[in-house]
């Protein structure tokens, strides 16, 4: 398997900044509303990895989604370089989702009915890339997470490394500007997952992509640029 | 402990009301459709009995003639001469009561002095009032009784008149009195009657000095023959019971078939209960696998997912039962006009909801739940504790099951065509054969998914790429959901190409015979057409016609139902020799020359019911004893089942005392047109006489009206079938989808627009009502033969060509996919409408 150390300089850095402004958002419960994220406001560098800790719960994965544009805030701001997230409609925020965020979950989500190739190929033919561009492309993908053997194999034959690493593939292939990960060790062992996020990091700096990655794992948090934490949906900056 | 599993089902099914409400549906329309269509066969049989109990009262043996009726001279004989005091004289036969709007009522004329031990509400006994001077009806002339019910529907009142029309005349007639009956079974017996005294009875129907039959109360064989031998020839002695039972028998066939279809429908309900009890276990695995090791036991399991199925069973089953009721007060409508239409006039006709009915409808309800429960719930305690299975390896089973799977469906599809080419005639053994086709066939769809999608996926892929290649693998991945909703579409699609190809091979098979048999230009018929004796034309009338400027020539027919050892027949005489105009299936020597001679030809249903071969007598009892008459020929007739012994007009003169013609055809000379003329005699005669003219185009279109009346009830159990399959689709689609609500949030995370995701689902469901539309044709076209030429000729003795024609395929294959795409429009509106952040986070 590579390391992430094999992939430096491979792809040119092309990472933007991702700014939130005094995001808040909100659940009700039982007619009291409950804060998961508190005017939270940041600034990730682009071409930065960034790490996120905080306990299960602490609104880590809502703060990505709100990146990712899959949620929306009650209130505050997301900006992607110079895109308002926060801004655009529920399919302005798809396409733009589709073109330029690449995102890793904890349980992989590999789509079933598609192989491993053709999960790495999903965005970049979603986005309108012809074929057989997004096969070869798919291919070299697969080749750097050292899965170029197993590109017709379904997910449900792979391990939990192996589908990780498809995922990984599959964030990185249609070369977005920002990695989002959502606990991409979470579902792992301690050895797949230090791997795995090795691979991560290794990519993400190598391609110069902007990665946010939130985990309750203080193992990544050595590797990261920056680490914020997540408490009481305030976010606050242990290292930076 | 099973307690506290139901408390868990609760729970459950309240978080899933839409899928419970679909479980619901699918037991619901089963039971309904059944219960249904049981309520109007046994509503329709109950009318026949109360319209011949009507008629009939306590009367055991009737003393019955050919068409001419019984000189009453013969009563006064048995009554005086032979001290026969049980005994009463009877002339009835059908009016069309214009005050009623046409209603065709049976009037019932009587000896009020004879009457006590017969039609008890006659002598004021079996919970009936008279209400009036009854005794008017004795000494006035031109006066009748009627019920108070009828009355009172109508406004009627002691002391008005009615108007009654029979054949060509119009008779008024002055009510004195009403019978105000106090129990339902009276009530109902009285609800199509007019009784009148027997001289205004032959009054009203011109028959001065006739009686049509003689009812009698006798309990010894020894009495019964004694009066046997008295009675001049022609006559006969005949048991009430079995005339009812006769009758009875008719109408047996067209009610099995209407049951066959009805079970269809529980068998399509079937499916979807199946399928979506099956979700309840799939959404279920992880929990089951918790309770597993938790220490609950595999019996413990089954008995829950049972359990669980028939409370809701019984939920489903009192709706169903419910809704039953209410569709078969609609279909009583339709299961008795078709019987007026074809067999017996009901004067009665009333829905009867019996217990039975009820009963049948809630075992059949919980038998079902039941059924399609346990393979569920066997599935159910497969699941390993704690380790959930994983839909993969289920689905992996499923796809190592497919060989045996076609195994099966090829066995139970032979054993299935069989039973059918079994050279029998039992009802029973042809729709046996059906089920097992059914089945057999519902077996291959897993191996037809598989076999049919690969082109469809490429197909798919290249039209919508991606999205296409997600969705046409999403059906063959979930084979184990997918298949079953197929094969429920499938069966449904079948029965509605098997339906349409035999009542459109039907239908035109009778345009054709119509084309051939209506020869002349203009018909003339009596109003009613229920083919009675005293419902004519008399010879006046046909010379009448025979000078108007115009007329080429006439020839007239008499249909006269008559009561023989046979049961139930019309016989037929013609002065046209029908030689020369009938399709026949075997003849014997010049049928023409033979004819002429005396011999008859009987139509096909009739020699189906009994052995007629080449040289065979017919016994028909005439007004001169009972004669045999050799049988030339079998002939194509699809005008009833209820046989038909045609003769020419000499021949039936000879034998019968009857000289009066049911209709007449006019050929008209060149340069005639038709519907002028028959307009022309409609405005020339219809002040004075009461006439049916009808250009031959207007009697082929009539015919045609009535044919399509017979088989309403058909299409729409056939529609009920189509709507059950889809509903289950839908639901087998909403699971479907719910169980990919991860999958459809990691689409959307990754990029998948909500139009891209919409027109997916869509797409996906239009390809499984495509797949089920396309594998239903073959299904289709074989139960269509199998409908022609073994279950019709079985239940009617009808055979007729058998004609497909490629739009009812291709309808049947647009509607299916129609069907697909409806039910996917639902589950693509709610996944749309999701948040993917929702639909992510059910991890």
């Amino acid at each position: 398997m590579n390391t992430g150390n094999d992939l430096v300089g491979v792809v040119a850095a092309s990472g933007v900044a991702v700014q939130l402004d005094r995001l808040t958002k909100t659940y009700e419960e039982g007619g009291a509303r409950h804060f998961i994220l508190r005017q939270a406001s940041v600034r990730f560098e682009g071409g930065r990895c960034t790490v996120i800790l905080g306990r299960s719960g602490s609104g880590k994965s809502t703060l990505l989604n709100l990146v990712s544009g899959i949620d929306v805030p009650d209130e505050g701001r997301v900006t992607v370089g110079d895109t308002v997230l926060t801004g655009l409609g529920e399919q302005a925020r798809t396409l733009f989702r589709r073109d330029r965020i690449g995102i890793v979950f904890q349980f992989f989500n590999l789509i079933p009915t598609l192989n491993v190739l053709e999960n790495v190929m999903l965005p970049q033919e979603l986005a309108g890339m012809g074929s057989r561009q997004a096969r070869d492309r798919a291919r070299d993908w697969l080749s750097r997470v050292s899965l170029a053997e197993r590109e017709r194999a379904m997910p449900d034959r792979l391990s939990g490394g192996e589908q990780q690493r498809v995922a990984i593939a599959r964030a990185l292939a249609h070369d977005p500007d920002v990695i989002l990960a959502d606990e991409p060790t979470g579902n792992l062992d301690a050895q797949t997952g230090q791997q795995v996020l090795d691979l991560l990091m290794a990519l993400a700096r190598a391609s110069g992509k902007t990665l946010i990655m939130a985990t309750h794992s203080l193992e990544a948090a050595p590797l990261a640029d920056a680490v914020y934490t997540v408490r009481d949906g305030r976010l606050e900056p242990a290292r930076s | 402990m099973i307690l506290r599993l139901l408390r868990l089902s609760l729970r459950y099914l309240v978080h899933h009301r839409l899928q419970c409400a679909l479980l619901l549906l699918g037991i619901a329309l089963g039971v309904a459709v059944v219960v249904a269509i049981d309520i109007a066969n046994d509503s329709a049989r109950r009318s026949l009995e109360l319209t011949v109990e009507s008629l009939g009262g306590a009367a055991t043996h009737r003393i019955v003639a050919g068409p001419g009726g019984i000189e009453d001279a013969v009563y006064r004989h048995l009554r005086v001469d032979l001290g026969l005091t049980d005994c009463a004289p009877v002339l009835d036969d059908y009016v069309s009561c214009l005050t009623f709007h046409g209603r065709m009522m049976r009037l019932l004329g009587i000896d009020p002095f004879a009457e006590g031990p017969f039609r008890r509400y006659l002598a004021g006994k079996g919970g009936v009032t008279p209400v009036g001077d009854l005794t008017r009806l004795l000494t006035t002339p031109e006066t009748v009784l009627l019920s108070a019910d009828l009355a009172k529907r109508y406004h009627v009142r002691s002391g008005d008149f009615l108007n009654v029309q029979r054949g060509s005349r119009i008779v008024r007639l002055c009510v004195v009195g009403l019978l105000d009956a106090h129990d339902d079974l009276t009530r109902r017996a009285l609800s199509g009657l007019l009784i009148a005294d027997i001289s205004t009875a032959q009054e009203v129907f011109s028959q001065p000095h006739r009686i049509s039959s003689i009812d009698l109360v006798v309990h010894s064989r020894a009495r019964c023959d004694q009066i046997r031998r008295e009675l001049p020839p022609g006559l006969r002695v005949e048991s009430v019971n079995r005339r009812a039972s006769a009758l009875e028998q008719l109408t047996d066939s067209f009610e099995s078939n209407l049951q066959a279809v009805s079970l269809l429908t529980l068998v399509v309900g079937i499916f979807l209960v199946y399928n979506t009890v099956t979700f309840f276990v799939v959404q279920r695995r992880s929990l089951i696998g918790i309770l597993r090791a938790l220490g609950v036991t595999r019996q413990q399991i089954f008995s829950w997912i049972v359990l669980e199925t028939l409370v809701l069973g019984v939920l489903g089953t009192t709706c169903g039962l419910l809704l039953g009721v209410l569709l078969g007060r609609a279909a009583v409508g339709l299961v008795t006009r078709t019987i007026n239409d074809l067999y017996f006039v009901l004067t009665v006709t009333d829905t009867r909801i019996s217990t039975q009915s009820l009963l049948k409808g809630t075992i059949v309800g919980l038998a079902a739940s039941l059924l399609s429960a346990l393979v569920p719930a066997w599935e159910a305690t497969m699941v390993a504790p704690v380790g959930v299975l994983r839909r993969s390896t289920l689905e992996g089973r499923v796809q190592r099951a497919v060989p045996w799977l076609t195994l099966a469906g090829v066995g139970g599809t032979a054993a299935g065509w069989t039973l059918l080419l079994l050279p029998s005639r039992s009802m029973e053994l042809a729709f046996g054969g059906l089920t097992l086709e059914f089945v057999g066939v519902a077996l291959l769809v897993p191996l037809a998914v598989v076999v049919v999608m690969r082109p469809l996926a490429w197909l798919a892929t290249r039209l919508f790429g991606i999205v296409g290649r997600i969705a046409a693998r999403n059906v063959v991945r979930s084979l184990s959901r997918t298949a079953v909703a197929v094969a429920a579409l499938m069966v449904a699609i079948s029965v509605i190409i098997g339906i349409d190809v035999m009542v459109g091979s039907f239908r035109q098979t009778v345009v054709d015979w119509l084309g051939t048999v209506l020869a002349a230009d203009v018909y003339v018929t009596t109003p009613s057409g229920t083919a009675s004796r005293y419902d004519s034309f008399d010879v006046a009338t046909v010379e009448a016609l025979r000078r108007l400027p115009g007329v080429r020539s006439v020839d007239t027919a008499r249909n006269v139902r008559m009561e023989t050892r046979y049961g139930m027949l019309f016989v037929f005489a013609v002065t046209d020799n029908p030689s020369r105009t009938r399709r026949f299936l075997w003849t014997e020597g010049d049928v023409g020359k033979r004819l002429q001679q005396g011999a008859v030809i009987v139509s096909q249903p009739f020699a189906w019911r009994h052995p007629v071969r080449p040289g065979s007598v017919l016994e028909l009892p005439t007004d001169h004893g009972v004669h045999s008459f050799p049988v030339v020929g079998v002939y194509y007739d699809y005008g009833t089942e209820a046989g038909i012994v045609t003769m020419l007009a000499p021949v039936y003169h000879r034998w019968w005392n009857d000289r009066e013609v049911s209709s007449i055809a006019l050929r008209l000379s060149h340069g005639v047109d038709p519907d002028v003329f028959a307009a022309m005699l409609r405005r020339r005669l219809g002040g004075r006489m009461a006439f049916e003219v009808m250009s031959n185009r207007g009697l082929r279109k009539s015919a045609i009206e009535v044919f399509d009346r017979t088989f309403a009830i058909t299409s729409a159990l056939r529609g009920l079938v189509t709507f059950v399959a889809v509903i289950g689709l839908l639901g087998t689609l909403m699971a479907l989808q719910l169980e990919r609500r991860r999958e459809i949030g990691t689409l959307r995370a990754v990029g998948v627009t909500v139009r891209q995701l919409a027109a997916g689902i869509v797409l996906e469901t239009g390809m499984l009502g495509f797949l089920a539309g396309l594998l239903a044709l073959l299904p289709g076209w074989a139960l269509a033969w199998a409908l022609v030429f073994v279950v019709n000729p079985r239940s009617f003795g009808w055979t007729f060509a058998f004609l497909p024609h490629p739009w009812q395929f291709v309808s049947a294959l647009l509607l299916a996919t129609a069907a697909g795409v409806l039910a996917g429009v639902y589950p693509a509106w709610r996944f749309s409408r999701m948040r993917p952040a929702e639909a992510l986070r059910v991890e």
